[in-house]
């Protein structure tokens, strides 16, 4: 009941993990410049001074294609930046729930979770911790949904 | 002093934009290449957007909040573009401002919520290709003019109102 650690978050109302390894940094969420003719899940790009401009998306488009992201911009939310296979992706969190080490690999999501709407093609595996279930998020596979 | 700072600048060169020395202080610039590109900030609906100067043939009315009657179009025998329609959003000001942009086929008189001002700034950063956008080439980069703004290349801009006809 072991893995590599994981950083565990909410985002559109599922718990998430995914490998510490693959998370490049986490930032506060600044202003962010609003981009035309943008798929519905990216809020917007933010300016980091070292990382550049970055997009930062919402999984909640995923789940509610009306959903209005932008009134979020001047909250204070965590974005969570991974280098993926085509570049930066910023993801911004619901809510950072810590990292685990412990945790135990599931075959399938168990049959108590809903996954809703898009979400399901984000996630590659499944696993249980002492607490919770919480599904593995591939920054790539959102790629995919998203058109990228 | 008659020494000033020389520019080499491919990318200005592809775009076409005329660049500008800052020759302020062309002792502190001996030997150094110091090449700006200029913007015309503008805001567009939610869009806040910086259009390479050099593409502006004409500001005809700043919009806003100006004393003065605002510009009729109809005297200029031309509907205005709105920008902010152009890139499907809903425009923001009662009053905006007209400009007049150059194109290869003349000229487009554009419609835009809000003018900023003009500012020097950097060649664009580009974007990563994980900036999910249906008109990629419209962006050229983010640029500080006027705090941060997405630069946006008037060529494709002329190409999505042609497309829009």
């Amino acid at each position: 009941m072991t893995g590599e650690p994981v950083l565990l978050f909410m985002a559109a109302g599922q718990r998430f993990g995914v490998g510490l390894a693959d998370v490049s940094r986490l930032l506060a969420q600044g202003p962010l410049l609003r981009v035309p003719f943008a798929a519905p899940a990216l809020a917007g790009i933010m300016f980091a001074d070292i990382d550049g401009p970055i997009p930062v998306f919402d999984l909640r488009a995923l789940v509610d294609p009306s959903a209005v992201l932008h009134a979020d911009d001047d909250a204070a939310l965590t974005v969570v930046l991974f280098a993926s296979q085509k570049g930066p992706v910023g993801l911004r969190l619901q809510r950072l729930l810590g990292s685990v080490a412990l945790y135990a690999a599931l075959d399938a999501a168990p049959s108590d979770v809903v996954v809703a709407g898009g979400l399901s093609a984000t996630i590659t595996g499944w696993a249980r911790t002492d607490e919770h279930v919480f599904a593995f998020f591939s920054p790539d596979a959102f790629l995919a949904v998203v058109g990228v | 002093m008659t020494e000033t700072a020389q520019t080499s600048a491919p990318s200005l060169r592809s775009s076409g934009a005329a660049p500008v020395v800052n020759d302020r202080y062309p002792a502190l610039l001996k030997g150094v290449r110091t090449t700006m590109n200029r913007y015309l900030a503008v805001d567009a609906g939610p869009f806040a957007l910086a259009l390479p100067l050099s593409a502006v043939r004409q500001i005809l009315d700043m919009g806003g909040s100006q004393q003065g009657a605002a510009l009729d179009p109809k005297v200029l025998g031309v509907v205005p573009v709105s920008l902010a329609a152009l890139l499907h959003a809903t425009p923001s000001s009662s009053r905006p401002a007209l400009l007049l942009l150059d194109n290869e086929s003349g000229a487009t008189l554009l419609s835009v919520c809000a003018l900023h001002g003009v500012f020097d700034g950097d060649t664009p950063v580009a974007l990563p290709s994980t900036v999910a956008c249906r008109w990629p080439a419209l962006l050229s980069g983010v640029v500080h003019a006027g705090g941060v703004r997405l630069a946006i290349d008037p060529r494709v801009l002329v190409v999505l109102h042609e497309g829009e006809k």
